[in-house]
């Protein structure tokens, strides 16, 4: 008898040893598992929704969420099995406390709890307890809940079982923010690159502007004479239709004239030719059809200009003939320019530079407005090119008032501007320090006060590696 | 967590109180006092100096006395023990009712004031210790389970005397009751392990209940309950006359209910017949209910000598891993305590063996616990035990 007792007990013995071994490499295995689809999710919400599901194999729970640390004195649920308590505000009160302060508990009735009193009834109907577990991370302490629809719905047992997953609560957590994090360095770094796209769109624009009001000027002027030479020119048309409809009164006339009639035509035709000096409309029509043929011409090489300068900025790269890109260019803001230096070339032959040609031309219009903006009566301003190695060398100087010393640190970053107030944007070298930099290039500047600056910019023929798929700026093409 | 147990031989209350205190740190209360002993013992002036020092003291009567790692002190007239957990980090709580009329109330009252009084109302706590008038403890867990749900174990005692004439009794609050149910809630800094279990096996006979009113069994197969057991046994009953204690003659042959059953291994619900009733029925001391399956159990003087110490160490065995056992509560049906009898002592001894750490072992009519289903029941001539751990 004693024999078959003492193998009932070993019995028991074992078969509880056995479900408490079956139960805990139940729970290595999901928890392994549970952590690996964690690691392998790639969003917030299937990181917690995986982990959510860990705990509802494990325990008899409707709902799992999460609270971390809002403001002051409260929590906030930032992850819910279900999302039915997704944003819940939780007071931090004297049970919440012991939680945080690093103790799992159970409350077997949620019913009368306060913290719970502020939940939707439909929701408090569905939980009959909960159990709470405190979740260490780097810089707070967060809370996962489990709920129950059974009143005391969680033991003591359930209460060690949560607290030995905690390491899955904590990996999910961390795993979480480190995808919120580089998600967020995505976007941020999406909306830099999208402001930097802007700035340098903003900046075109004001290039473009400013390139307008020029290539305005340049055909102003012979659009001004072009319309003075075609009234002057309407004018003389007027005239020799008098002197034209007096022939044709004689050349339309049936009768034959008689001799008193050819000497008074005649004498009439004397004084009308002298009274219109049909001579000096001979000669001056003349010269009109000269100027405006010669004023059209300017007109049609400006619109080419302006077409091929535009043409240049397709936003893609590709081998260019820099000197050609800085003569356009030259050509666009020669009337920003002629007024106020000479200018002074000398360009030579380079090798063509792998490179977006409209962006360059947009740093070359820049600095040589700004090169003519500084100075103040008139001055030179010398465009001189220069193949180096591995490279070429583009300088840009002026005789203008020159740069403070204290200024020339700064003069690259955005919104700097020397110049009142609506004059300059402020980006205009920012953006073209961004766009040689892009390149591969650099810039230099030198300055003297009252005797001028030179900007000295070099660009590697190659792109460098990493440079070479890169779009600089990327906005559509202004045409 | 420390635990601190000491008994008491004197036969003096108060010279027992003194001799009690003697073990207990002078500059500290402890988190939970809990005394057992012979009812004979119960002094409400006596126990008035113990609370002073315990102001958690909650005390029920055992019979005859007590057990300690120290030993057994079986005495008609003495035996105190007293178990003493200091625990700072944890938090404890001790509230009763009356029973009354209504045990499910009491059971639900005297549990929601021990957790008031732990101040953690309503937070689940990892034991409830209860200390219960024996007849109707069933409803008792019923209205604890209410309260809290049916994950909490419940583990624990009915008062006892020394000849069940009823002079049980319990201490609570500073106040001597009959009909109290004393509640203890435990929130403990470390570990709880426990285990229920009796000491016999089933026999190869059982019957379905055909006609039982609460604890009063009648008829097994549509045959008077008495016949079938005195049948069953070879005419155990035959000298007994109705109305007779069949108390002593049962001891080693209870009936049993299987109440759980997992790979093979079964597990069952006590009931010992106490009295042989005029309608040839049997008195039990738990409820039975129709339909279910009663069978014979066989219990030996070595199986009950020996079971206590095998429940205390799987008690001990379920502490978390790197827990250490710091002390135990024990709770020893007083009809195996009085068929063992004299050799009491080796149920200490089979205890030490497994658990040299201090102990406290109150003798009942009637035990709580809970079985590897993880439900709280009532029965008779189990064994329970609760093992406190802490972290190593």
């Amino acid at each position: 008898m004693e024999t078959i007792e003492q193998l009932r007990e070993s019995l028991l013995e074992t078969t509880r040893l056995k479900a408490q071994a079956e139960r805990h490499h139940q729970e290595s295995e999901l928890l392994l598992g549970g952590m690996q689809a964690v690691l392998k999710s790639d969003a917030p919400g299937e990181m917690f929704a995986q982990m959510f599901d860990v705990f509802r194999q494990l325990l008899p729970c409707n709902y799992c969420f999460v609270l971390e640390p809002s403001k002051p004195g409260w929590m906030c649920c930032t992850a819910c099995s279900d999302g039915v308590f997704l944003s819940s505000e939780w007071r931090i009160d004297a049970l919440f406390s012991r939680i945080l302060q690093g103790s799992t508990l159970a409350t077997f009735r949620i019913d009368k709890l306060p913290e719970w009193q502020s939940q939707p009834e439909s929701l408090k109907n569905e939980v009959g307890s909960a159990l709470y577990s405190p979740v260490e991370l780097q810089d707070s302490t967060a809370v996962l809940v489990l709920t129950s629809r059974e009143i005391g719905g969680f033991s003591n047992s359930d209460k060690s079982l949560v607290e030995r997953f905690s390491a899955l609560v904590a990996q999910t957590m961390t795993s979480v923010r480190a995808k919120l994090l580089q998600l967020e360095n995505q976007q941020l770094r999406q909306a830099k690159e999208k402001a930097e796209s802007e700035l340098v769109h903003a900046e075109k624009m004001a290039s473009i502007g400013q390139l307008a009001a020029g290539v305005a000027h340049e055909i102003n002027n012979p659009m001004g004479f072009i319309f003075s030479n075609s009234s002057t020119l309407r004018q003389y048309v007027d005239d020799i239709s008098q002197l034209l409809s007096m022939m044709e009164r004689w050349v339309d006339s049936t009768e034959e004239p008689t001799g008193d009639q050819l000497k008074q035509c005649l004498s009439g035709f004397r004084d009308l030719w002298r009274d219109l000096d049909i001579g000096f409309l001979r000669e001056d029509m003349a010269s009109l059809l000269d100027d405006n043929d010669a004023g059209l011409e300017r007109i049609r090489d400006i619109v080419a200009a302006l077409r091929s300068f535009s043409r240049q900025d397709k936003g893609i790269r590709e081998a260019a003939d820099i000197n050609s890109g800085l003569e356009l260019t030259l050509k666009m803001v020669m009337n920003e320019l002629k007024y106020k230096a000479e200018i002074v070339t000398d360009l030579q032959p380079l090798p063509l530079v792998n490179c977006q040609a409209g962006r360059l031309n947009q740093v070359w219009m820049n600095m040589l407005v700004n090169a003519s903006q500084a100075i103040d009566n008139f001055g030179t301003i010398t465009l001189k090119t220069e193949p180096v190695e591995d490279g070429i060398l583009v300088s840009i100087s002026d005789t203008g008032c020159g740069i403070p010393k204290a200024s020339l640190a700064r003069i690259f970053d955005p919104f700097y501007t020397t110049k009142d107030v609506g004059e300059g944007t402020g980006l205009g070298l920012s953006i073209s320090y961004s766009i040689i930099e892009q390149h591969g290039g650099r810039i230099d500047v030198e300055s003297e006060i009252n005797c001028g600056t030179c900007f000295r910019i070099y660009l590697p023929t190659a792109m460098p590696v990493g440079l070479e798929e890169g779009v600089v700026g990327g906005e559509a093409d202004v045409e | 967590m420390q635990i601190i147990t000491n008994s008491a031989l004197n036969s003096d209350p108060y010279a027992a109180v003194d001799e009690l205190l003697t073990a207990l740190p002078s500059d500290t209360y402890p988190s939970l006092a809990i005394l057992s002993g012979n009812c004979r013992m119960f002094s409400e002036d006596a126990l008035e100096l113990l609370s002073q020092r315990c102001p958690t003291l909650v005390a029920g009567s055992s019979c005859q006395g007590i057990m300690t790692e120290t030993g057994v002190t079986p005495s008609d007239s003495a035996g105190l023990g007293l178990f003493a957990l200091y625990d700072e980090e944890g938090a404890y709580g001790v509230g009763a009712a009356a029973l009354e009329n209504d045990p499910k109330k009491a059971g639900y009252d005297a549990l929601e004031r021990a957790l008031d009084d732990a101040e953690r109302s309503w937070e689940t706590p990892d034991l409830i210790w209860c200390i219960l008038p024996p007849g109707r403890e069933e409803e008792v867990i019923e209205g604890m389970v209410e309260l809290i749900g049916g994950s909490v174990p419940i583990i624990g005692g009915s008062v006892a005397d020394n000849q069940i004439a009823g002079d049980w009794c319990q201490y609570v609050a500073g106040e001597l009751h009959r009909d109290r149910i004393v509640v203890a809630v435990m929130f403990p800094s470390g570990s709880i392990g426990y285990s229920f279990s009796s000491g016999y096996t089933p026999e190869n006979i059982s019957a379905v209940v055909t006609h039982a009113e609460g604890r009063h069994l009648l008829a097994l197969d549509g045959k008077p309950a008495a016949d079938v057991y005195n049948e069953w046994t070879h005419g155990l009953l035959n000298d007994v006359p109705e109305g007779g204690s069949v108390l002593m003659q049962s001891t080693v042959n209870p009936l049993g209910r299987l109440v759980n059953e997992t790979e093979g291994c079964s597990e069952y619900l006590l009931s010992h017949p106490a009295e042989l009733s005029p309608q040839r029925g049997l008195q039990l001391f738990t409820e039975v209910c129709e339909g279910e399956r009663l069978h014979l159990m066989r219990g030996s003087l070595d199986s009950l000598i020996s079971r206590a110490g095998r429940v205390v160490e799987t008690a001990k065995q379920l502490l978390p891993d790197r827990h250490a056992p710091q002390g135990a509560l024990i709770v020893y049906c007083a009809g195996c305590m009085l068929t063992v009898a004299d050799r009491m002592p080796e149920v200490v001894t089979s205890i030490g063996a497994e658990f040299p750490q201090p102990f406290l072992g109150t003798f009942t009519f009637g035990e709580q616990g809970c079985f590897l289903d993880s439900t709280n029941r009532h029965g008779n001539l189990m064994i329970s035990a609760v093992v406190f751990g802490a972290k190593e």
